[in-house]
């Protein structure tokens, strides 16, 4: 995290109150960015740290130097949820459109090969709590943050992440084969 | 899949995963704007702070009205007791069927503990002893000849006691009347009262913690420990048939 993101947990630590306004400002385009790997469109990915933010908000109590890491929980689920409903919608248009003997279209086709695609499919399919990790992971966060982050016991982190990187590389080869 | 599993070594993995993950890294020129989105956040908190405050309102308007409304009133303590009720009926129930290694030895009035003994003589001069009754099924009933809700269980008592009094148990009616027997039996007569009556003497009335309410009833269980307790007039419904089902098992 950076300095603002230091000084302004330590504030939390220190059972200050905490500014939203500040909170927002030094933790907005982040949380964007971690959404962003989720949820394909950005401004979607934007609304949706709104949520978080504001959800952060409307349970404000004093949650001490957890309070960052709160955000990325709350943020990354709902991304997660996101990503659930649009892949549930995409098989449920993929079913009708077979139903319907209707042609792919070219985004279509280009989507279905498309390694973002790819990956946000196998997120979607993972447990939430490991595609979580593996998000929360990919965008930077050191251990102890990913344990608060994620209410982890510290000393599990790393046997989360390998099962989580298993079962990751596991439900890719199941879908796409070996690459 | 599993070889691959089995032969990937865990470094690779990782690499591997990351890899994979590394195509999900937003664009580095884009970088969302707190500033843009902020304004657009009081409003939303505004609303929300109106809706909470609605919400508020509505629960105080809607308390306001089940309190000074006489019928919402009732219905409310109707539903309010129904409630308490069916609670304390599972809770006995399951207290009910605690093995009795795990049950409390302790005298007391408290639903689990064993009721404190009573010794008295019935309207035909023979003792009656609490104690003596392990082993049975016990209702025990306080009541008072002045006490006008006492009279309502009456006929309650008396099914429990024709019903249940062949299989063993036994429902005593306890008076705390202080005017002696001649008034108890005139209205034990004039009540039909079918089942064994008692008079409370000081010994007894301290034993039940003073006994400040009447009717109270204790259903006993064969051990002696106190499975029901009711302060207040027995229900026909609910409390009856509960006790009905207890002193079926």
């Amino acid at each position: 995290m950076d300095a603002d993101a230091d000084v302004l947990a330590a504030d939390a630590t220190a059972g200050q109150t905490c500014d939203f306004d500040a909170i927002f400002t030094a933790h907005f385009a982040r949380v964007a960015r971690v959404v962003a790997r989720v949820v394909r469109d950005r401004g979607r990915a934007e609304d949706l740290a709104v949520d978080a933010f504001l959800k952060w908000w409307r349970h404000a109590d004093p949650r001490g130097d957890r309070t960052i890491g709160w955000l990325y929980r709350v943020a990354v689920r709902l991304a997660l949820d996101e990503l659930r409903r649009s892949a549930r919608r995409s098989r449920y248009e993929q079913l009708m459109s077979v139903l319907g003997r209707s042609t792919p279209t070219p985004e279509d086709l280009h989507l279905a090969n498309d390694e973002q695609q790819r990956v946000r499919s196998v997120l979607a399919g993972l447990r939430r709590r490991d595609a979580a990790l593996l998000v929360l992971r990919s965008d930077g966060l050191a251990y102890d943050e990913l344990a608060d982050a994620l209410g982890l016991n510290r000393t599990s982190v790393g046997t989360f992440i390998s099962r989580a990187q298993r079962a990751f590389r596991n439900e890719y080869v199941r879908r796409y084969g070996e690459q | 899949m599993a070889n691959s599993e089995t032969t990937t070594n865990p470094n690779d993995l990782g690499h591997w995963v990351d890899d994979r993950l590394d195509a999900l890294t937003p664009d580095p020129d884009w970088q969302p704007m707190a500033s843009a989105h902020l304004p657009s956040v009081a409003p939303r908190q505004a609303a929300d702070r109106r809706r909470r405050l609605r919400w508020t309102g509505a629960a105080i308007a809607a308390a306001t009205v089940l309190w000074f409304v006489p019928i919402t009133r009732a219905i409310a303590a109707r539903c309010l007791e129904a409630c308490v009720s069916a609670t304390t009926s599972v809770t006995q129930l399951w207290r009910a069927d605690e093995p009795e290694a795990s049950a409390p030895r302790v005298v007391g009035l408290s639903i689990g503990d064993i009721a404190p003994d009573f010794a008295g003589l019935d309207r035909t001069g023979q003792p009656v002893r609490l104690s003596s009754l392990r082993g049975r099924m016990v209702v025990l009933n306080f009541w008072a000849t002045w006490c006008g809700p006492c009279k309502v269980e009456i006929p309650m008592l008396n099914d429990l006691q024709t019903r249940f009094g062949p299989s063993g148990a036994a429902v005593i009616g306890v008076s705390i009347d202080d005017t002696g027997w001649q008034a108890i039996s005139e209205f034990v007569t004039e009540q039909d009262i079918r089942y064994t009556v008692t008079l409370a003497d000081d010994a007894t009335t301290q034993a039940f913690g003073g006994i400040g309410e009447v009717p109270m009833t204790l259903l006993i269980d064969r051990d002696g420990r106190i499975i029901v307790k009711r302060i207040g007039v027995l229900t026909e419904g609910g409390d009856r048939e509960q006790i009905a089902r207890l002193l079926e098992r």
